[in-house]
């Protein structure tokens, strides 16, 4: 088995609720309720059940997300990912089967999600 | 101005040509001082803090991991730096997460003095180096970083600072500033076939509270409370360091 290197991760027994703020990649598989935010990449895996505005550098999803997401670069939507929020990214990605209820912005991102929220007013 | 803390089970006469010779190397390497031998009601809290008072500026547990637990408190809290001499195969974790080897070869690494300032983690008012366990129950209310709340039914929560890796996680890292919180699962994977996974978090610190007492480890040692507050104090300790060292 490989050696684990230093990804933050909410495995499927464990539930999330609040802010939940990583400094590294994080790997979600488990419930997350709230906010979730990282610096790093992201993978929400399809046990994951995510009801949280979420902010990434990158994302990849395979579960589901009920909430916005502001991703700075690549989203990639695999197969059995539902997502009903907003999406603003750069690249999106879209597998066979994957689902989306919202709204899509692409091309440059902004800044802050705040910049996205005063856009909209 | 160097101050041996020798333990209860060194002073046992199958020890006798080891002490022997580490005595004598310390004497070659000018790293010398003054001895303790622990005993049965021999507190080593008391006879660290009377010497620190008397000048002695590095503390070195002679033994073990359960040596060394005795020596850390009083010697960080009174801002001593710490050293361990290995003695004996069993329980010396610590010295080898430390790259310190056993033994009179450990003298060597004593004498190159090379310190790093170690994170300790802190529940309530207890000082931990190496690992907290707590078992979880449905009672427990767990707050991290003061900013989420976090649930999981069964299993035991690890609070690692200073800790080996493994398959599944990584080693804890005593210099980031952080604790890592562990919580370890086994899923059932295609054909039966059990797989082991963890959550692992990073994190500066978390309150726990249960209206039934909670009854953890803290590196080996039985701890109660109804409400814990662990953090981690960022370089609370001087420990001497050899380059072998996991971090």
């Amino acid at each position: 088995m490989a050696k684990p290197n230093n990804m933050t991760i909410i495995a499927e027994d464990v539930r999330i609720e609040g802010e939940f703020v990583a400094e590294s990649d994080l790997q979600v598989d488990g419930s997350v309720q709230g906010v979730l935010k990282t610096a790093g990449d992201l993978q929400v895996g399809s046990t994951a059940n995510v009801k949280a505005d979420v902010s990434a550098k990158n994302a990849t999803i395979s579960g589901t997300v009920d909430g916005n997401l502001l991703i700075d670069g690549r989203l990639e939507l695999r197969e059995g990912a539902k997502i009903s929020g907003d999406i603003v990214c750069e690249i999106l990605a879209v597998g066979t089967g994957a689902q989306m209820n919202g709204t899509i912005r692409m091309g440059a991102v902004p800044v802050s999600a705040a910049e996205v929220e005063s856009d909209e007013e | 101005m160097y101050y041996y803390v020798y333990d209860e089970f060194v002073q046992d006469a199958k020890y006798d040509k080891l002490r022997a010779a580490i005595e004598t190397r310390m004497t070659d390497l000018g790293i010398s001082g003054k001895i303790a031998r622990l005993a049965l009601f021999r507190d080593a809290g008391e006879l660290i803090r009377d010497e620190v008072k008397r000048g002695a500026t590095t503390i070195i547990a002679v033994g073990n991991d359960d040596t060394l637990q005795k020596v850390i408190d009083p010697a960080a809290s009174a801002g001593a730096s710490i050293g361990i001499i290995p003695i004996g195969a069993s329980n010396q974790t610590i010295a080898a997460m430390l790259g310190i080897p056993a033994g009179e070869a450990a003298c060597e690494v004593l004498a190159a003095r090379q310190i790093e300032a170690i994170d300790v983690g802190l529940v309530n008012k207890r000082y931990f180096l190496h690992e907290a366990h707590i078992p979880l129950h449905g009672g427990l209310e767990i707050i991290c970083d003061e900013s989420y709340r976090l649930s999981a039914k069964t299993g035991t929560i690890e609070l690692r600072n200073l800790a080996f890796g493994d398959d599944i996680v990584p080693p804890g890292n005593p210099i980031d500033g952080k604790i890592d919180f562990v919580k370890r699962y086994t899923k059932k994977g295609w054909f039966s076939k059990k797989k082991e996974v963890a959550t692992w978090i990073p994190m500066k610190n978390l309150h726990i509270r249960s209206e039934n007492m909670i009854k953890m480890t803290i590196d080996g040692g039985i701890f109660e409370a109804r409400e814990l507050n662990i953090s981690i104090v960022t370089g609370a300790m001087q420990l001497i360091t050899g380059k072998d060292r996991i971090f």
